[in-house]
């Protein structure tokens, strides 16, 4: 018995050796939905590669763009993907739809079509309201707590002692290092002197031990993935890996959800994009469906246009009953205007555009539901609040707010636990309309993000924001606009023509909020929904067409410092076409944008991935 | 008397051991896994096989060694003398290692075993048999070394870390077994170089640390240079070059030069005059933390060769591109620059697994003095990689040849063939024109392969770590052994479905019109020209 135990401690050394003591490719930014969390905020709080100060220097740069198949629908092309590390334990990817009912696996390190599946299905002609085919990106299982988009990464590695030399002594062998009577590796002397090039100084403390990984933290039926057969006990293997911090290496990689245009649930193996369920039924077929998410065992998604005939509303399916159990609720008045978004007790929140309302029906409403039953718990609506972006849910000192914009350029702020006070009407604060004659907000979501000063920073942060900045703390929300602003707005990236982002900073307290203008981008081409890494905006003008059949402009992405405005980076040239609406979106220290030729292009430093020891 | 015994043989000995080592590249012999120090596998002095020959290759003998396995492991590559003397006057003979402490004598006229050992352990708690990565026992191939005219000693290490010095002749110690690496460790090919053993370990099996290991001979002192990276696993070792300059790759580790840590790395060491091993140079390519981030490690023995008065080392990853390196500055001045870098030649996923150089390089050099440079590969060729000659787009692997060429400041690898799809192309030798290749067939995947619900046996959710022997051995087919035009890569013969079995960290020997394959059964096929 003891033989085994110590084998087992062997076997898992040698893992950890082997494969462990890889730089895991399970590490980085997690962007698990579209809009990056179950807020939809589109902030990815940390980063260990991109920060203000790292984009103030040179470097970040295109690393790489590969031309997918996908054959774009109007001006609908790939979607806004998602993004799973250490699939086959290595290899960090975007799960990235298709217009044509398509889903890629991505490489990011390379632009690697790791996989890609077509599904069969035919797609009726395609209109601007309704385009056909797949509307919107994949999701993966997001935990509520939104500050989980970032997974810890081993760093230093073994090794941590620096190389060095032994002599044995006539007859007894290579010394032993590491055991029992041998020189253990705290007393290492540095490098000898005559190490050779590039040897100097000592060596560094002894590695500790590699954190652990979330899922190597939780026990069997944590990790079961909704639906799978439960798994059997753990082997002893497993079990000692799984105590050491290694237990992930033998967990499956994981799933992907995506909605076909035959209104199909595809639950979808990360390695190799093949169906590990059987496709469930869940919306009506060549419906329009805005981004879907999924928490716990269950997948939300919204049906828009009337596109198939589906109604206006939001599904939601059990993922882990058989058959998959769908639940819905239709507004019975507008459609559901963007993406829906969840509250940190899990409530679920949906703006309702204007339209005629039946029965108690709802229109010109955020709404809560109940996540279980859809049913409505709460709700807010005035007359006037035609929303034109889905709610994003953020956190302002001690309460959770619901921000959305209305077609007039407003932005709407309502308490989480009571969307509308009493008489459901109230809102906690309405901004003044940001828009010039004739512009009207570019994308159906917001973003929003908090500063914090490094000095105030919690000290223990996964990677520290290195901001370069002397603001203050401040709540930030995003708000892209096609067309001129109200005059009045800052304008401290030169004069808009034809479109911007719009940084407004939430100030006051719960009971006198306010929204004032903080910056303005520079003038950008249609632009669509910025997203926020480590204290930096980026901005995509997609240059989408304003008119059915116009040529757009191509789009470029921009960097900017998010507390100030300044801008770091901007792409120029590098992409040819405008982008498709939407795909937009961050992972492994890359920004990802698909274009409506199917280029999807990648973002970021180099950090070794292209490197090929030239000549 | 012990001491006396061994005073005398090293007197005599060590001296007829440098010559031995000059040896294995001038006699019919194939004395040590590469064919020599330098690890070109090729065979200088092949005569029988020729090319306009070799088609009539045969399968002359095969033979089933009592060798137990562990986890994938079995029989190593043989090692061949030409003209041996024993009891029964002289005789050609191989000698088998066997992982599970095992040494075999063949007559491999007949092909069958003259004799059969297995050595005494001093481990105290012998592991088991189920991990692939470290299946324990015999890992490393032993080299041999001709004493005297008809007299060659086998050098191996067992299981226990102890050197052994056994007579090919009837398998008799011709010197006690020494201390020489810790126990439990998976040491890899071993290399005689000057009255020197050499090898590297890997893996950390037995809770070794990675190192080179040196034994003198002489002296009788060991010495280890730990490059602190991951595991030193080249399959033929560590290679030498001829001013003793001992070269092996890392595997997992972040190469930093400036806190000393030499992972996913070439590094060379030599010994000092205190016998000691010490760090000469090294090279870390300009993607070697991402290799490391991929766990595409350093994996292969580099190939030292000489040419147009350079000194040349390629090497290699499981990333599969070739690195051209100067000798006498492993990456120039910032040790992150090659003379010539390869495209790449296949993985184009950058997999960990299954895909990539995993087998062992090879260079040789024809009549008008070419100089070529064999890269056998796992899985598919890469979509960017071409050759003038290809006679496939290989899907399992193949071998790619390079040669090397002039260009403008410098030298390159230039692709010459591309040969036939292989089922995981693992070593090449080279003799007298022909290339012999084989085709290891094992299930090299370390990943849990994903199934559909839809699929026999499905669902099977995927990705997580599967190196085991229960789920690769079911699934690894058969070895396939090839002979090769080494101008053009056409095949010339192919053993076809002849080997039943597959092998995993095996290797190829060629001698004297035999080529042999030893596989996971047990098995030792010899085929060659029926004589």
């Amino acid at each position: 018995m003891r033989a085994q135990r110590l084998m087992i401690v062997l076997l898992v050394s040698a893992l950890a050796t082997s494969v462990g003591f890889a730089q895991i490719g399970r590490t980085g930014t997690q962007w698990l939905t579209a809009l990056g969390n179950a807020q939809r905020t589109s902030w990815v709080r940390s980063d260990d590669r991109i920060s203000v100060q790292a984009l103030s220097k040179p470097g970040f740069e295109l690393q790489w763009k590969v031309k997918l198949d996908n054959r774009a629908r109007g001006v609908h092309g790939l979607g806004q993907g998602v993004t799973a590390t250490g699939i086959t334990i290595f290899v960090p990817m975007s799960l990235v739809t298709g217009s044509s009912n398509t889903l890629y696996g991505v490489d990011n390190d390379l632009g690697h079509v790791v996989w890609e599946r077509q599904f069969e299905a035919a797609l009726p002609a395609p209109s601007a309201d309704c385009p056909g085919g797949i509307s919107a990106g994949a999701t993966r299982i997001v935990p509520l707590n939104e500050t989980v988009t970032t997974r810890p990464g081993f760093g230093a590695s073994r090794g941590a002692v620096g190389y060095r030399s032994l002599l044995g002594q006539p007859g007894e062998g290579a010394p032993v290092e590491g055991r029992s009577g041998g020189p253990g590796r705290s007393g290492d002397a540095p490098a000898p002197a005559n190490a050779g090039r590039g040897a100097r100084g000592a060596a560094p403390a002894i590695e500790s031990a590699p954190p652990k990984a979330p899922a190597a933290q939780n026990d069997q039926e944590a990790d079961r993935i909704p639906g799978s057969p439960r798994r059997g006990a753990m082997t002893d293997m497993e079990r000692s890996a799984d105590a050491a911090g290694y237990g992930f290496l033998f967990k499956p990689s994981g799933v992907v959800y995506a909605i076909t245009s035959d209104g199909m649930l595809h639950v979808l193996g990360l390695p190799s994009g093949k169906d590990m369920q059987r496709p469930a039924a869940f919306l009506p077929a060549n419906a329009r469906w805005s981004s879907p998410i999924a928490l716990g065992t269950t997948l939300y998604a919204a049906t828009v246009g009337g596109c198939g005939g589906a109604p206006h509303g939001i599904w939601a399916i059990d993922l882990d009953s058989d058959p998959k159990r769908v639940t819905s609720w239709k507004t019975g008045g507008g459609p559901v205007v963007g993406a829906v978004a969840l509250t940190s007790d899990g409530t679920l929140i949906a703006a309702i555009g204007a339209g005629p309302i039946a029965g108690d029906g709802k229109a010109n409403a955020i709404v809560a539901l109940d996540p279980k039953t859809l049913q409505v718990k709460d709700w807010f609506s005035q007359p006037t609040a035609d929303f034109v972006t889905g709610p994003t849910i953020l956190r302002h000192q001690d309460k959770e707010i619901v921000a959305a914009a209305t077609r007039d350029g407003r932005v709407w702020l309502l308490d989480a636990k009571s969307l509308g006070g009493a008489n459901h009407g109230a809102p906690l604060h309405v901004s003044k309309t940001v828009l010039g004659t004739g512009a009207v907000v570019s994308a159906d979501a917001l973003a929003s993000w908090r500063f914090t000063p490094p000095a105030a920073a919690a000290p223990a942060a996964p990677a520290q924001p290195a901001q370069t900045t002397t603001a203050d703390a401040a709540t930030w929300i995003l708000l892209p606009v096609a067309g001129r602003l109200a005059s009045g707005m800052p304008s401290p990236n030169g004069t808009i023509s034809t479109g911007a982002v719009l940084a407004m900073k939430l100030t006051g307290t719960a009971g006198a909020l306010a929204l004032e203008p903080g910056w303005v981008s520079h003038d950008l081409a249609s632009p669509a929904s910025p997203l926020i890494v480590n204290g930096v905006v980026f901005t995509l003008a997609t240059g989408v067409p304003a008119t059915a059949g116009g040529r757009g402009s191509p789009a470029v992405l921009h960097a900017y410092d998010g507390a100030t405005g300044a801008r770091l980076w901007s792409s120029g040239k590098t992409m040819t076409t405008f982008a498709s609406p939407g795909s937009l979106w961050v992972g492994y220290g890359q920004v990802y944008v698909g274009a409506h030729d199917g280029t999807l292009h990648a973002f970021g430093f180099n950090d070794e991935r292209r490197a090929t020891s030239q000549p | 008397m012990h001491t006396s015994c061994r005073a005398n043989w090293c007197l005599a000995a060590v001296a007829t051991l440098l010559a031995g080592a000059a040896a294995t590249t001038i006699a019919s012999d194939f004395l040590t896994e590469g064919v020599d120090n330098a690890r070109t596998g090729w065979v200088r002095d092949e005569k029988v096989f020729t090319t306009s020959n070799v088609a009539k290759t045969t399968l002359l003998w095969k033979v089933k060694l009592e060798s137990t396995p562990r986890a994938m492991h079995n029989l190593f590559a043989p090692l061949v003398a030409e003209r041996v003397t024993t009891a029964q006057g002289p005789r050609e003979i191989a000698v088998v290692a066997g992982v599970s402490d095992d040494l075999f004598g063949i007559d491999v006229a007949s092909g069958t075993q003259i004799w059969h050992r297995r050595f005494d352990s001093t481990l105290a708690e012998p592991g088991g048999t189920n991990d692939t990565l470290c299946p324990g026992g015999q890992t490393a191939v032993p080299t041999l070394a001709q004493t005297s005219p008809g007299t060659y000693t086998i050098f191996a290490v067992s299981w226990d870390g102890r050197l052994r010095q056994v007579n090919l002749s009837d398998g008799h110690d011709a010197a006690p077994p020494e201390k020489f690496i810790p126990g439990g460790g998976k040491p890899y090919a071993l290399n005689l170089y000057d009255g020197v053993i050499y090898t590297a370990t890997a893996q950390g099996c037995g809770g070794l640390t990675n190192a080179f290991y040196s034994f003198d001979l002489g002296s009788h002192r060991a010495s280890a240079f730990i490059p602190a990276g991951g595991g030193l696993w080249g399959r033929r070792g560590a290679a030498i070059d001829r001013e003793g300059k001992v070269f092996i790759g890392t595997g997992d580790a972040q190469f930093d030069p400036a806190t000393q840590r030499l992972g996913n790395a070439v590094v060379g060491v030599k010994l000092d005059s205190k016998k000691q091993l010490q760090l000469v140079d090294f090279f870390g390519a300009p993607n070697a933390n991402w290799l490391w981030r991929r766990d595409l490690d350093v994996n292969t023995t580099p190939v030292a060769f000489d040419a147009h008065g350079r000194k040349f080392l390629v090497a290699t990853s499981k990333e599969c591109r070739l690195w051209l390196l100067d000798r006498d500055a492993l990456g120039g001045e910032d040790h992150r620059t090659t003379v010539h870098t390869t495209p790449l030649i296949c993985n184009d996923a950058r997999a960990f697994d299954a895909r990539g150089v995993w087998g062992a390089l090879s260079a040789w050099q024809d009549a008008n003095g070419t100089s070529w440079v064999l890269a056998p590969f796992w899985g598919p060729v890469s979509t960017g990689f071409h050759a003038p000659i290809e006679h496939a787009r290989p899907a399992g692997g193949g071998v790619a040849a390079f040669k090397l060429q002039p260009r403008a400041g410098g030298w390159q690898l230039a692709p010459a063939w591309l040969s036939r799809d292989m089922d995981f192309a693992d070593e090449a030798v080279i003799a007298n024109g022909v290339v012999f290749a084989y085709a290891a067939g094992e299930d090299a995947s370390q990943t849990m392969p994903d199934k559909a619900w839809d699929e026999p046996g499905g669902p099977v959710y995927g990705g997580g770590l599967s190196s085991g022997p229960a789920r690769r051995i079911p699934t690894s087919r058969h070895a396939t052994l090839y002979a090769l035009d080494a101008q053009t890569g056409k095949e010339l013969w192919s053993s076809g479905n002849t080997i039943a079995s597959w092998n995993h960290f095996s290797g190829l020997t060629v001698a004297n019109g035999r080529a042999y394959v030893a596989t996971f059964d047990g098995v030792l096929y010899c085929f060659g020209m029926a004589r």
